[in-house]
Parts: structure tokens; C-alpha cells; sequence
């Protein structure tokens, strides 16, 4: 299954949920659901988006796991 | 057609389905007064709204009581699911999220339903001194079109969850 790190790369960056919503301009609601793990895909564009506000690459946000 | 042409359309629709719902109402209403004879005019039309010839014989007699009761239950099961199922399309469409997990269950009872009104409308018959069960073609296609409608709204529900949950 594939993880999502966000919450680690946030707390890495110290960065809360509302200023990442701000810069990357999606809803909090989405960024939760994406944090949550309940997201079913991501877009390109959106990965983008939150590689370039927390300054990582898209293997830090995602993680495969057995 | 663009998005918000054919969201009117739908909403359109809805309210003739709803105007046809209920003129479909009256008539069950009419025909349940005139059958057991609280009203006593007769209508044309193919309405059925004339009094009931019931059969002297008890076996004739107890299937025109099932075609009676089933004909009745049917076609209030069939008015209720449409009615709650065109009713949260209209709600849906405020919010445009159209496909809903709950319409599918409405859509399940629909097909169901559909099939013994089917069964029940077409031997109406009977309670008029028809004594023969039909089983016609439009008995079985009519549910297998609501089948088949109901199972490409469930892939389509699958289908908008997904993209809702796609960030």
C-alpha cells in the first residue's frame, strides 16, 4: 500500500495544515483527507504543488509499504 | 450540451416526473375508491376505474384478491420509490453531486418493484372476468432496462466517489 508522509514532512518543515492549504491552495478539507490517508489519487499537479511548498521530492511524501 | 444545460434538464425533468407521479397517484387513489365502491361513477380510458366482477368460485376469487393486493402494493412501491428517488436527485443537484450511495438503493427497490407491477398491470384483467395469466415480453424487458440503469448508476457512484477523493 502506498503511505502518505505529509504529516511527517509538515512537522519536519514545521509547517501547520493552514499555512501549507494557503501556499498550495487546495482546502484544508482535501489536505486532511490526503494527510488522512483516505485520498483514492493524487494529481500531478497537486504532488507538485505540495513538493514545491515543503521543498521535497514526491518519494518523501509517498512511501510503498507491504 | 455544457454542464449547467443539462443540470436544467435534469431539474426539468424531475418536476414532469413529479407532476406525473402524482397524476399517477390520483388514479390509484381513484381506482382503490371505485373498487371498493366508496365512489360509484365508471371512467373510460383504459383507467380501470368500473366495478370489480368478482368470480363466484374461491380459487378464481383468491387469485383475483392476489392480483388485486399485489397490483395495489405494487404500484405504491413503485410511486414511493420514485418519488423519494426524484426528490434526491432534485436535492442532489443543489449541491451538484449527483450520484448518491442511497439513489442506488431507491434505483434496487425501483427494478424490483417494476417487475411485479409489470406482472400484476398486465393481468389487470382478471379482476374484470379475464380468465387467463399473461406473461408478456414487456414483463421481463422493462425491469432488465431498470437493471441494467441501476448497475451503470452504481459503477457511476463508485466512479464520483473516486474522483472526489482524488486531491
Amino acid at each position: 500500500m502506498i503511505v502518505v508522509n505529509l504529516d511527517v514532512m509538515m512537522s519536519k518543515r514545521k509547517m501547520s495544515l493552514n499555512d501549507l492549504s494557503r501556499e498550495v491552495g487546495i482546502t484544508l478539507a482535501n489536505l486532511s483527507v490526503l494527510k488522512t490517508g483516505k485520498a483514492k489519487a493524487i494529481r500531478f499537479s497537486t504532488l507538485e504543488a505540495i513538493c514545491k511548498a515543503l521543498d521535497c521530492t514526491p518519494g518523501d511524501l509517498l512511501e510503498y509499504k507491504e | 450540451m455544457t454542464k449547467e444545460c443539462t443540470l436544467k434538464t435534469i431539474k426539468a425533468t424531475c418536476y414532469m416526473a413529479l407532476a406525473v407521479l402524482a397524476g399517477w397517484a390520483v388514479l390509484i387513489t381513484l381506482q382503490l375508491l371505485r373498487w371498493s365502491e366508496i365512489i360509484s361513477f365508471d371512467f373510460g380510458g383504459g383507467a380501470f376505474i368500473c366495478a370489480l366482477r368478482w368470480n363466484i368460485e374461491q380459487g378464481v376469487r383468491t387469485i383475483q384478491w392476489i392480483e388485486l393486493v399485489g397490483y395495489l402494493l405494487s404500484s405504491v412501491a413503485m410511486i414511493i420509490f420514485l418519488l423519494v428517488l426524484v426528490s434526491s436527485c432534485l436535492r442532489n443537484l443543489m449541491v451538484e453531486q449527483i450520484f448518491s450511495r442511497t439513489n442506488v438503493c431507491y434505483l434496487w427497490g425501483l427494478t424490483f418493484s417494476d417487475f411485479f407491477f409489470n406482472l400484476f398491470s398486465s393481468n389487470i384483467g382478471i379482476l374484470f372476468g379475464v380468465r387467463e395469466i399473461s406473461f408478456g415480453s414487456g414483463m421481463v424487458i422493462s425491469p432488465l432496462i431498470f437493471l441494467v440503469i441501476t448497475l451503470l448508476y452504481q459503477v457511476a457512484v463508485y466512479v464520483s466517489e473516486e474522483n472526489n477523493l482524488t486531491i
